[in-house]
């Protein structure tokens, strides 16, 4: 050991006792080979994992699964026939008009085709084809009905009117035919598993074999097909996700190119590359072999990782080349950049995963596996970056050109660094300030406007101008259903669903809701009982109500589509169409069901719920109970789930953020145990969060699943600018320079690097912003924002705080009083 | 039966209840605690739809809408959720009534401006005295029910008597006995209703003056006041209705002419306001749904749009038209002819010579229930609401009166 390293004790940082330095520095470089040795086999061992990486598209993990909405959802999940698992292709006759011989023919092989896809459910599939297409009528006889199309039907123009008339009749205008007669619905409900493989059903595959068997195949000049439904969103999506390994190539490119522009030398460039693809190939690997799978989310943990993993990358190599600079050999270079970074080094990623972690409080999946995934990652990267990269660089060392790249950068000080410097300087500094607090004023009246949820119509996650979106702005165009669909579930007991009482307390709630600005119409038991009521009396509209003769009732419901009652009649959902999915519209409507169902509501025991009519009805004789029980549940339906989806966000949104700036807090308190030095690294991280909220309301992006982690992710790895900085800062100041002199140093070493990063860093994220996903290109927008501004704001607003808040005298005097004259590693 | 206040069931006794511990799921012994439990669970949310005042609803004027009624220049809507309407002549701006029941309501009528009545599913009556403003219940299902099985337990004791004493006569007893075997299939399904809960739906009321009124309905319902709805008379045996088929509609084209017609080409005539009834002979087996008048000429119009006119003669003529739409109801226009609507948009305009001036289909196609005459063009409603109709047939949505306007109106 060279005599001169004894001078050097750890910066003022508490993290690991200074006994603890040399040994850890001994233990990895004093057995290089056998470290080395250790960490390729632990790649060779993710790499294993590489092989077991698949893609999930299940719709569990982008739900809040403890919500009550939700597990209500869950409780009647099998008896909502259709609710979500269902597509709908409608097929549109360019020339204006289905009723075509030819039209109709193509819809007839359509329908088939259709019918004959794994995963289809046969029975409920429905079409004008479809022999569950009725039309009815009433005359002098009595009822007459039958399909739609007639069974005479021979194409010719007598047999097509024929099908108009009974099309007219069978009041599907609006539903399965268009308003405009234009087009007709394929309606096709799906099976949870395609019954041919007995395997989940895929819905990436069935997206394909719809885009291939049906839109490829008929989709000409007289024929338009648009295709919608959950499951094809679903598909989309998940193309989509494919998209983003181009993205990452491209970040990755570009990362290497400024990599080797700042560097000036290949193996200062390719290592830090190669190490960073490392902790992404450990990362991923883990991940795999610990049985998680990739989503829409989890796809983005990658570029995180890679580019938190070349940041500091970017410290390490700096630093060795202003070692190998003064004269080091490669070695000593690497061992003297690990003293001197593996403790702000490891506070900086420990607080980017603690960061992250604070995301398991989003109680939905794929938030809380892009938790674990990007923790892991940051984890591997303390292992892959400040240990494996110095390691291999302690062979391969910086090239001469690289060096003497650094000597020469660090022998002049650029200009841009002398203006930065000044902002150390009190009279500068107040400006900065002042500028600083008027702008987090502003920030925070802006984002009082912040919105919570989707806030755009059709599918969020996709762009507006996407196919799906635009197929789905024909559907609400030309038919008369919504795609924003709330459920509320009416438990009743056994066999009592169409029970006069609970009839008609349904019919009092959907009147009632009817009448909420933002619900279009309502369907339930009710609809089809006062409708078939009207049928049996020939007709005649003052018979449109509910009947209190139970045998009438019953009778009205007998032949009620299975999706408005359940098996034994002891649930029955009331759909609500709505206007579109805007939080406000959802709280609206949510708060008034929650009204309703707090009066309603009966609030009796779960028992009576389990009994069956007789033993409510002598419940009822003895006094027991009042009238037969009767319960309301949000909620199911896209709307439910995305109502419950913004409750759960709304009470994580101030949580979260408490407790990523709590974690932050205590780990940068814990190693600098100073707390004006924390408040100098705290705020402005602060002041970029008030400001990226605003930059949402003024965006339009609410906070939402794909929103709210970007608070954290932009907290947890914004923090490691201003340790970075204050460390070196802090060191200078110990080392007996006054602050302007302090932070120039620190400029010229550590600011070079920081400046490096926030840029690569940015660009990582940046290149999601041209994601075919509308929530990943909102968070490229936000995290591209967010590292910018944290980095300004180390640069301009850290040094500005300091000559406020620091005392410098106070920091050498403690330093003293605990080491002593050794100086701090630098 | 006496003008009495009936309350349906007694929800003024609301007690709290302790929840129950532990996890008990099989039915029998579930019902067995449920029966030695001590404590009564609290319901108190929902009350019986003729013991709820309807409620007041924003878009009201969009629900169904199942009559109109003229008081005085004003008019006065009914229809689903006990919702009651009103507005000056113009039709324009709607506010909503206050009424005490939240059924469908199938019929109104005024005599003068102030005093009206109401009818609606449940068999319940209401009467007003204030324009509409504020409404009574009068008479209700269950009320009617009672009613109905002492009329058939006087129908059966009658019919027996009359048995009995052809009987002591020798007398052909044929003709006695199946009256008295339908009477006490009356008597039963009297009975059947009462304990059951079910109700009658009365379809159509009308009103002469303001003492004597008529509200018919389904099952052959008929109901007769002489004061003012105080009281309603069972009168359904005043008709030869033994399948008790529906009552579509009553109509008092004067006091001294009343028609009366429903299922199965039901018609029948009264020229003494309801004491006694005529069959007439309809032109048609199917329903019949309105009969008015058109000049001198009475219009009658059945299922599936077969309109007939009966001419001094006696004789019915089918009236030759396009559509095939039921025509639900009619108003007769200041010139004396008439105007129908019906299902599936329809609209027809008869000439007081009886012949069709006009039909067309409204946008929309909606089902139409009533229709009036406003400053310019008329009011049709039904299960679009209320909707305005101009003379070129073009429609516009009539409207609410915004809340504080109305509250202020309703001072």
């Amino acid at each position: 050991m060279q005599p001169n390293n004894q001078r050097y004790s750890e910066p003022e940082h508490f993290l690991i006792s200074p006994e603890s330095e040399p040994f850890l520095e001994r233990l990895l470089f004093g057995r290089r080979h056998v470290v080395m040795a250790l960490l390729v086999l632990i790649t060779l061992v993710f790499m294993f994992g590489l092989t077991r990486i698949r893609l999930d598209s299940s719709i569990e993990k982008y739900i809040p699964l403890q919500h009550p909405f939700v597990q209500s959802y869950l409780k009647h999940k099998d008896d909502l026939k259709g609710g979500v698992a269902s597509v709908r292709i409608a097929v549109a006759a360019r020339n204006g008009s289905i009723f075509e011989a030819s039209y109709l023919q193509t819809l007839n092989k359509i329908t088939d085709d259709v019918f004959f896809i794994a995963g289809v459910d046969r029975s409920a599939l429905q079409s004008l084809w479809t022999p569950n297409t009725r039309w009815t009528e009433v005359t002098e006889e009595g009822f007459q009905g039958g399909p739609v199309i007639p069974p005479d039907y021979d194409g010719s123009a007598a047999s097509v009117e024929t099908v108009r008339e009974n099309v007219l009749k069978s009041g599907q205008v609006g539903r399965l035919v268009a308003n405009d007669f234009g087009s007709s619905i394929i309606d096709v409900p799906l099976l949870a598993v395609n019954a041919e493989t007995g395997e989940k059903l895929d819905y990436q595959q069935l997206s394909h074999l719809l885009e291939a068997q049906v839109r490829d195949r008929y989709q000409n000049e007289q024929i338009a097909i648009y295709i919608t439904g959950v499951p094809k969103k679903l598909g989309d999506l998940m193309d989509g996700a494919v998209a983003i390994g181009y993205f990452f190539l491209a970040a990755m490119l570009m990362t290497t190119a400024l990599l080797y522009w700042y560097s000036r030398c290949w193996r200062g460039t390719l290592v830090p590359v190669l190490a960073s693809l490392i902790a992404v190939v450990w990362q991923l690997g883990a991940l795999a072999l610990l049985g998680f799978s990739i989503d829409l989310y989890s796809v983005l943990v990658p570029f995180l990782v890679f580019a938190i993993g070349i940041s500091h990358a970017v410290q390490v190599i700096n630093s060795i080349a202003l070692h190998a600079g003064v004269g080091e050999n490669s070695l000593w270079a690497a061992r003297k950049a690990f003293r001197g970074l593996y403790v702000p080094g490891m506070l900086a990623l420990l607080s980017d995963a603690m960061g992250f972690l604070t995301l398991l409080f989003i109680d939905i999946g794929v938030i809380q596996e892009l938790a674990i995934s990007a923790s892991v990652g940051v984890a591997m990267i303390i292992i892959t970056n400040l240990v494996l990269l110095p390691v291999v660089m302690s062979w391969v060392g910086i090239s001469p050109r690289g060096v003497e790249h650094a000597r020469r950068g660090a022998a002049t000080i650029p200009a841009l660094w002398r203006v930065l410097s000044g902002f150390a300087d009190r009279r500068l500094a107040l400006p900065v300030l002042i500028a600083s607090l008027v702008l987090a004023v502003v920030g925070y009246q802006y984002s009082k406007g912040l919105k919570i949820g989707d806030l755009d119509p059709g599918a969020p996650e996709l762009r507006a101008d996407s196919r799906y979106n635009l197929d789905n702005d024909y559907m609400v165009e030309h038919f008369s259903t919504s795609s924003d669909i709330l459920v509320v579930m009416v438990e009743t007991p056994i066999e009592m669903c169409n029970s006069f009482k609970v009839m008609d307390v349904m019919d009092r709630f959907m009147w009632h809701m009817k009448n909420v600005p933002g619900v279009q119409s309502g369907v339930s038991l009710v609809s089809v009982s006062k409708l078939v009521t009207k049928a049996m009396n020939e007709g005649n509209i003052k018979w449109f109500a509910l009947s209190r003769n139970q045998t009438i009732l019953n009778t009205s419901v007998q032949r009620a589509p299975g999706s408005l009652l359940n098996g034994n009649c002891s649930m029955a959902p009331v759909v609500l169409y709505l206007n579109d999915h805007k939080a406000e519209t959802l709280e609206r409507v949510v708060a008034e069901v929650q009204q309703f169902k707090a009066r309603f509501d009966d609030q009796v025991d779960d028992v009576f719920f389990g009994m069956r009519p007789d033993d409510i009805q002598s419940a009822i004789a003895s006094g027991k109970l009042e009238s037969v029980p009767v319960r309301f549940q949000l909620a199911a339906g896209n709307a439910g789930i995305e109502a419950a989806t913004n409750e759960v966000i709304g009470d994580a949104q101030n949580r979260m953020l408490i407790f990523v700036y709590l974690v932050v807090f205590a780990l940068c308190l814990l190693t600098f145990r100073s707390l004006p030095a924390v408040s100098c690294i705290l705020i402005p991280l602060a002041l970029t969060s008030i400001l990226s909220q605003a930059l949402m309301t003024w965006l339009g992006i609410g906070v939402k699943v794909a929103t709210l982690p970007v608070i954290a992710l932009g907290v947890g790895i914004g923090v490691d600018y201003g340790i970075y900085i204050y460390n070196r800062l802090e060191a200078m100041l110990i080392d007996g320079k006054n602050l302007r002199e302090a932070y120039l140093e620190t400029l010229c070493s550590t600011g070079k690097a920081v400046s490096f990063t926030g840029v690569t860093l940015a660009i990582g994220v940046a290149t999601w912003i041209f994601s075919p996903i509308r929530f990943q290109a909102d968070m490229g927008i936000l995290l591209t924002f967010m590292f910018i501004w944290n980095m300004l704001g180390a640069l301009i607003l850290l040094p500005a705080l300091t000559s406020i808040l620091l005392r410098p005298e106070h920091i050498r005097q403690r330093h003293q009083r605990i080491h002593g004259e050794i100086p701090p590693a630098i | 039966m006496g003008f009495e206040m009936y309350s349906f069931r007694n929800h003024s006794d609301d007690r709290r209840c302790g929840r129950w511990g532990g996890s008990i799921t099989s039915g029998a012994l579930a019902l067995l605690v449920a029966a030695l439990w001590p404590v009564q669970s609290v319901q108190a949310g929902w009350t019986d739809p003729l013991d709820t005042p309807a409620e007041t609803a924003s878009l009201a004027n969009q629900a169904l809408v199942l009559d109109v009624a003229r008081r005085g220049d004003n008019l006065v809507a009914v229809g689903a959720y006990g919702n009651i309407l009103l507005s000056d002549k113009a039709g324009l701006q709607w506010q909503q009534a206050s009424v005490p029941v939240r059924v469908t309501l199938t019929s109104v009528a005024f005599v003068d401006e102030n005093h009206g009545w109401a009818c609606g599913h449940d068999g319940v009556i209401l009467a007003t005295a204030d324009g509409g403003a504020s409404w009574l219940r009068q008479f209700d299902g269950f009320l009617a029910n009672k009613a109905v099985v002492a009329a058939a337990e006087q129908q059966l004791a009658d019919a027996e008597a009359s048995l009995a004493e052809l009987e002591d006569n020798g007398d052909d007893t044929t003709d006695a006995e199946a009256l008295v075997e339908s009477a006490n299939f009356a008597l039963d399904d009297a009975r059947y209703d009462l304990q059951s809960g079910s109700t009658r739906p009365c379809l159509d009321i009308q009103f002469q003056d303001l003492n004597t009124g008529m509200a018919v309905g389904a099952y052959g319902s008929l109901f007769i006041t002489h004061n003012g709805g105080q009281t309603w008379e069972e009168a359904s045996s005043r008709i030869n209705n033994p399948d008790r088929f529906h009552l579509n509609f009553v109509r008092a084209i004067s006091a001294n002419e009343w028609w009366l017609g429903g299922e199965s080409g039901l018609l029948f005539r009264s020229s003494d306001a309801g004491e006694h009834w005529e069959a007439v002979e309809s032109p048609y087996e199917g329903s019949l749904f309105d009969l008015n008048r058109a000049g001198d000429y009475r219009i009658l119009a059945g299922l599936r749009g077969h309109l007939f006119r009966l001419d001094d003669s006696g004789e019915w003529q089918e009236i030759d038209h396009e559509g095939d739409q039921t025509f639900n109801a009619s108003t007769s226009l200041d010139d004396g002819s008439l105007l129908l609507v019906g299902n599936g948009g329809a609209l027809l305009h008869l000439g007081t010579d009886g012949s069709v001036q006009d039909e067309k289909t409204l946008a929309g196609s909606k089902s139409m229930a009533a229709v009036a005459v406003v400053n310019n063009g008329y009011l049709v409603a039904g299960e679009g609401g209320l909707v305005l109709v101009n003379p070129q047939g073009e429609t516009t949505d009539a409207r609410m009166m915004p809340v504080q306007e109305s509250a202020h109106a309703a001072q």
